[in-house]
């Protein structure tokens, strides 16, 4: 008889877990918060599902397939306003990944870098900083790169390893090509390459789960451009759904519940084994479903609050949490932006967002110009080259800045943010810190009556040094370009002290093997409860500068597949 | 021209802002844009000047204030709010939920502008349970209803728009606020910063650009007058584009005058903003309230912005 697994989400982590606990032959059964938003999901094969999504901006506005910020909020507030008992100085869509069948990857921006070798062992090599916990993986780049193979070939990237530089490929080396070769590189793209050639600068495609060509029966991606927010209406995009959940449905072995929310993991009463997962069914029917194996895969800040909220009396901290680091260690990438503005019409939005790669800032920086800035080193990250943002966001972001009025048609004609900028953004690496940290809100409510999810954040100096560090870079780079006009740098740990505007999330239940300074073992299972694991990027014990999306699959399978 | 200058403020140069020449920036005097490429119609089920939820008269002031937020002919070139049907579109959300399905999320995949038989967005979305309650919520209110009010009262837009309007035609005093020049009507909104009016620009603001350049089902958007003259192609689906339309410069340039060119310098500061994750997510974060916005690019901006006198709210 096979053995019953729950998987709590259905985003990159929890349909990867599905999919391989399905093909080990477990009976899954998948409890996610939003809602199907594929026609034919689990019914059809992937290239033919429908979908509710659309070039539509205000759709994209409107947030579909997103949790309701009036319903489903999250507050915030900074290290500093903690500490003087400042409960909360924001509330609403703070952070909040989306919430569907698929999760956030049915809208995301589908950018698939791995993470490099010395990002596993930064302890070791690097040393500890002061204030921060910096720990090593308990895994090697050797153990993730069959995932990452297995995942790459699943969802289908584009990509051109002859392109990338030495020191990447040497970083991260792969066991065979990319699935299909690169989209067309937009032109913004293009010239902040050749800017970026004089600084001796190597951008190159960036990898990307996006089809180039027909890939099993979905078709090619048009360009359109409409990429990040917006789910992709032609099924060009290798999201979670179409790439391992829809496939595991239809294996007869993966059932999904939607519109469901987990609010509990029940355990025995000595608290070493979980028994169930309770849930709040569409109906608003609390329900129960019993699992011998639990996969915890929400995304930080909500396997957090789950944890949280399974408190015990075996678990008096939150399930899993003797070491009291359920919670802590949140990390977000830090986007630092930059742009460069042309009077020329160079359509950043006619082709894939950020289509090229730029590596030579990732690091470490060491040296007296580094730890002049109070750190022993830094860490900065890729750069995604060459964005612009659609026509509403482009009205909104004007909107605040010059007023209504004929002031903001005239702004809206000459088109700076999306027909002559070419913008770039560092994906800072964010060092893990104890006090940066989710717990339940004290008094603000979801709409069930389950308190929210509460963030303290503040930037560590790292990450102010690396921006402070790379900023001028970056900043010089972005003015080289051909025929602009000037650039400007947004160096954002320097000038908010709260969370960054960023979908990139880790931490919270990292790994590790020391139980009392970690939630998790190296195979993502709680240290203290025998049968519960963590497959989404909570487990991550520091956060390089790469979008996560690829690692959070390669590991979700490695954890799906140590499952005893 | 005058009333462009005297909203747009000359910001000099900051530490993280580089010209590349170094020379100092001058207040622009725009140029005239040229009407868009585009001209056909799209069938909507909003009818033009016509109230759904709002009564006629609210209507009429609310079209008054549209036409504050993005004024069209005589003053400009090009249409404007009014003429673009926002005023009937935000009328239409306001009574989303008396058709079935709520006008809400336009129809997916395609709309019929770039090569497909069928107008998918002309069927508006199904929602499901949690949906209904949150844009109910959000448009409606919690009106006392404790069950709603989980993290306490919510003022949803009905109600802001209802006493906002009101607000308006008060403070115009003898005349209705509609009836005002559209000078008038200007000074008035930046006059009426806070209470009901306050509230209600807070909001309408932003809806008002939304279906201004947001797909015309909507209700807005009339005759795609708002992607012609910002020369924006709307959703490209499924034609998309070509290689060479990706990866080639434009086989022509407009020409930018003197003074586009050195307001698009003073834009620089803003630029940087020109990511479509991190914009999304600052635009997501202020929940849809201009001041919320505001508030998060102060913080983003060096120095902050000073949006004294120029952005109505």
């Amino acid at each position: 008889m096979a053995r019953d697994a729950v998987v709590v989400g259905s985003g990159a982590a929890g349909s990867v877990a599905a999919w391989e606990l399905a093909r080990r032959g477990f009976a899954v059964t998948v409890i996610e918060r939003g809602r199907n938003l594929r026609a034919g999901f689990g019914k059809r094969p992937s290239h033919k599902l429908g979908t509710r999504y659309s070039s539509d901006e205000i759709k994209s506005m409107r947030q579909l397939g997103f949790p309701d910020p009036l319903l489903e909020p999250y507050t915030a507030r900074t290290r500093d306003e903690a500490a003087d008992g400042v409960e909360r100085s924001a509330e609403g869509a703070l952070g909040q990944l989306g919430a569907a069948v698929g999760g956030t990857t049915l809208h995301y921006n589908a950018k698939f870098p791995r993470f490099w070798k010395q990002d596993f062992k930064m302890l070791s090599d690097l040393g500890p900083v002061p204030g921060a916990q910096v720990a090593d993986w308990p895994i090697d780049y050797e153990d993730l790169e069959p995932f990452y193979d297995r995942v790459e070939r699943q969802v289908g990237v584009q990509g051109d390893q002859d392109a990338m530089p030495a020191r990447t490929r040497e970083q991260s080396p792969r066991s065979r090509p990319f699935a299909m070769g690169p989209n067309p590189i937009t032109y913004a793209a293009q010239l902040l390459a050749e800017a970026g050639d004089g600084f001796g600068y190597t951008s190159y495609p960036q990898p990307a789960a996006v089809n180039s060509e027909t890939f099993k029966g979905r078709p090619a991606c048009t360009s359109c451009g409409l990429c990040s927010g917006f789910g992709c209406p032609i099924n060009a995009r290798g999201d979670a759904l179409v790439s391992w959940l829809n496939p595991a449905v239809r294996s007869g072995r993966v059932r999904v519940i939607a519109r469901a929310f987990a609010y509990r993991v029940e355990t025995t009463k000595n608290g070493r084994r979980a028994r169930a997962v309770r849930y709040v069914d569409r109906r608003g029917r609390r329900r129960r479903i019993a699992g011998d194996v639990i996969v915890l895969a929400g995304s930080p800040i909500n396997t957090a609050r789950l944890l949280l909220m399974s408190a015990s009396t075996p678990h008096p901290k939150g399930l899993g949490n003797g070491s009291g680091q359920v919670g802590r260690n949140m990390m977000f990438h830090n986007l630092s932006q930059v742009a460069a503005v042309l009077p020329d019409d160079i359509h950043p939005l006619r082709g894939q967002s950020n289509s090229l790669q730029m590596d030579d800032l990732i690091g470490p920086f060491t040296g007296s110009e580094v730890t002049s800035l109070g750190v022993p080193y830094v860490k900065g990250g890729l750069v995604q080259v060459g964005s612009g943002v659609p026509l509403m966001l482009e009205a909104a972001l004007l909107g605040g800045y010059s007023g209504h009025g004929r002031a903001h048609k005239q702004l809206m004609r000459l088109g700076p943010l999306h027909r002559r900028v070419a913008g770039s953004q560092l994906v800072g690496e964010d060092l893990p810190q104890a006090g940066n940290r989710i717990d339940l809100d004290p008094k603000t409510r979801d709409w069930r009556g389950f308190p929210a999810a509460r963030i303290t954040y503040s930037p560590h100096q790292h990450e102010k040094a690396a921006i402070t560090l790379l900023g001028a870079r970056l900043e010089a780079w972005h003015a080289a370009v051909r025929g602009a006009i000037g650039a400007a740098l947004i160096p954002t740990p320097l000038i908010n002290s709260g969370a960054s505007q960023s979908a990139h999330l880790a931490g919270t239940a990292r790994m590790g093997t020391d139980p009392k300074a970690s939630v998790c073992d190296a195979g993502g299972r709680l240290h203290e409860v025998a049968n519960v694991y963590v497959a989404d990027a909570s487990t991550f014990p520091t956060f390089p500068g790469f979008n996560p999306t690829n690692t959070i699959m390669a590991n979700a399978m490695r954890v799906a597949r140590g499952i005893g | 021209m005058a009333d462009t200058d005297d909203h747009i403020r000359d910001r000099g140069v900051t530490r993280r802002v580089v010209l590349r020449d170094g020379t100092a920036l001058t207040l622009a005097v725009l140029a005239a844009g040229a009407a868009g490429p585009f001209g056909g119609g799209v069938a909507v089920a909003v009818t033009p000047g016509r109230a759904q939820f709002l009564t006629q008269p609210e209507l009429n002031t609310l079209r008054g204030l549209v036409d504050v937020f993005i004024p069209g002919k005589p003053l400009d070139t090009d249409h404007g709010a009014l003429a673009a049907g926002c005023a009937e579109a935000i009328d239409a959300l306001l009574g989303a939920f008396r058709t079935k399905p709520p006008r809400i999320f336009a129809g997916a995949p395609f709309s019929d502008r770039a090569g497909s038989p069928v107008n998918h967005f002309e069927d508006f979305l199904t929602l499901d349970k949690y949906e209904r309650r949150g844009w109910r919520l959000r448009i409606e209110g919690s009106r006392g209803r404790k069950s709603l009010e989980f993290n306490g009262p919510v003022v949803g837009w009905q109600q802001i728009y209802r006493e906002g309007l009101a607000a308006l035609d008060e403070a115009a005093g003898d005349r209705r606020f509609a009836d005002l020049t559209l000078a008038e009507r200007d000074l008035l909104v930046r006059q009426n910063s806070d209470g009901p009016a306050g509230d209600l620009i807070d909001v309408a603001w932003p809806h008002t650009y939304q279906f201004m350049y947001g797909a015309p089902e909507y209700g807005g958007n009339r005759s795609l007058v708002g992607w012609g003259y910002t020369r924006w192609d709307g959703d490209v689906h499924p034609r998309g584009y070509t290689r060479a339309e990706v990866e080639e410069p434009l086989p022509e340039q407009e020409h930018l005058s003197p003074g586009e060119e050195a307001l698009l310098a003073e834009l620089l500061p803003l630029a940087p903003l020109a990511s479509p994750e991190f914009a999304h997510n600052v635009v997501a974060s202020s929940g849809g309230s201009q001041r919320a916005l505001r508030a998060q690019l102060g913080l983003l901006v060096e120095g902050g912005l000073d949006l004294g006198g120029r952005d109505g709210a």
